[in-house]
């Protein structure tokens, strides 16, 4: 087995998380449901480990900028508890089971944007 | 206890995150004057930008704190109680009182907040619309985050 040596600086302070090769950045394509004021989509990836693995995901946006998971707006809230509003938040939500992992994204600026890259981690560590 | 970097070479045969620089986390302060004028169901948002030292886009963790004690995580919105009164009556509803998200490019992290809070409200009728008052209640936001690289 190959070692790529840029993999080994390692602070033992910090916790360790060993990332599935499933990690990388991935293209949801998006479209106008018609109905709500965004341009959404989703994603599954088969993650196939047989427990629910810890799992976080970054949305990029237009601006070339990554998104710690939802960008806050305005009327968040009210996207968050009712789903039904035109607003400038971009949501982000995650299922994960014991075999795949869904993504779902909702940018609320648009009803035309046709894709969004995902960064997604995927932690070999710990899961239930 | 000080920690000597020379002893921690270290095999993984997975990928890790790698922290960006620094591994002790940077904090900022961001000042969120909260809600809007005539929209007390809005938040108001308020973004501060700093360059990001590192010349590539990363991924960020954060907590982040409006009192600079009780850290909440990422995904957490801070709800709360206000009173809405009108002629007649009055009722009680819910509000944002916080949420933040962190964005980072290859030249700038933004640290965006989000404040709807503010004190009991009334409500007048008039022909050209709803005329609220109230008084929005600033927030300090503290957010504490770290870069990791992104592959």
């Amino acid at each position: 087995m190959s070692v790529d040596l840029s993999k080994l600086a390692f602070y033992s302070g910090a916790n360790y998380m060993k990332r599935s090769d499933l990690c990388g950045s991935y293209t949801i394509d998006l479209s106008y449901d018609g109905v709500n004021s965004y341009s959404g989509g989703s994603l599954t990836i088969n993650h196939g480990l047989g427990y629910v693995p810890f799992v976080d995901v970054y949305p990029e946006n237009t601006t070339d900028t990554i998104w710690a998971g939802d960008r806050v707006s305005t009327y968040t809230d009210r996207i968050l508890l009712s789903g039904n509003t035109t607003d400038d938040g971009q949501i982000i939500t995650k299922d994960v089971d014991d075999e795949n992992v869904t993504i779902s994204f909702k940018d609320w600026t648009t009803t035309s944007r046709t894709s969004v890259v995902v960064h997604v981690l995927i932690y070999l560590d710990y899961g239930s | 206890m000080s920690v000597d970097r020379s002893k921690l070479i270290f095999y993984s045969g997975d990928p890790i995150d790698k922290i960006v620089g620094d591994i002790d986390p940077d904090i900022v302060q961001v000042t969120n004057s909260g809600a809007t004028s005539n929209d007390p169901f809005a938040a108001k948002i308020v973004e501060s930008t700093i360059s990001n030292p590192y010349g590539k886009k990363c991924l960020v963790r954060f907590k982040w704190s409006i009192d600079d004690s009780n850290f909440d995580s990422p995904k957490t919105h801070l709800y709360y109680l206000w009173t809405l009164s009108f002629t007649g009556g009055s009722e009680q509803l819910g509000g944002l009182k916080g949420a933040v998200s962190v964005g980072v490019s290859d030249s700038t992290i933004t640290f965006r907040t989000a404040n709807g809070d503010h004190g009991d409200a009334s409500v007048t009728s008039t022909v050209s619309g709803n005329v609220y008052t109230y008084t929005p209640t600033s927030h300090t936001f503290y957010i504490q985050y770290v870069l990791f690289e992104v592959d």
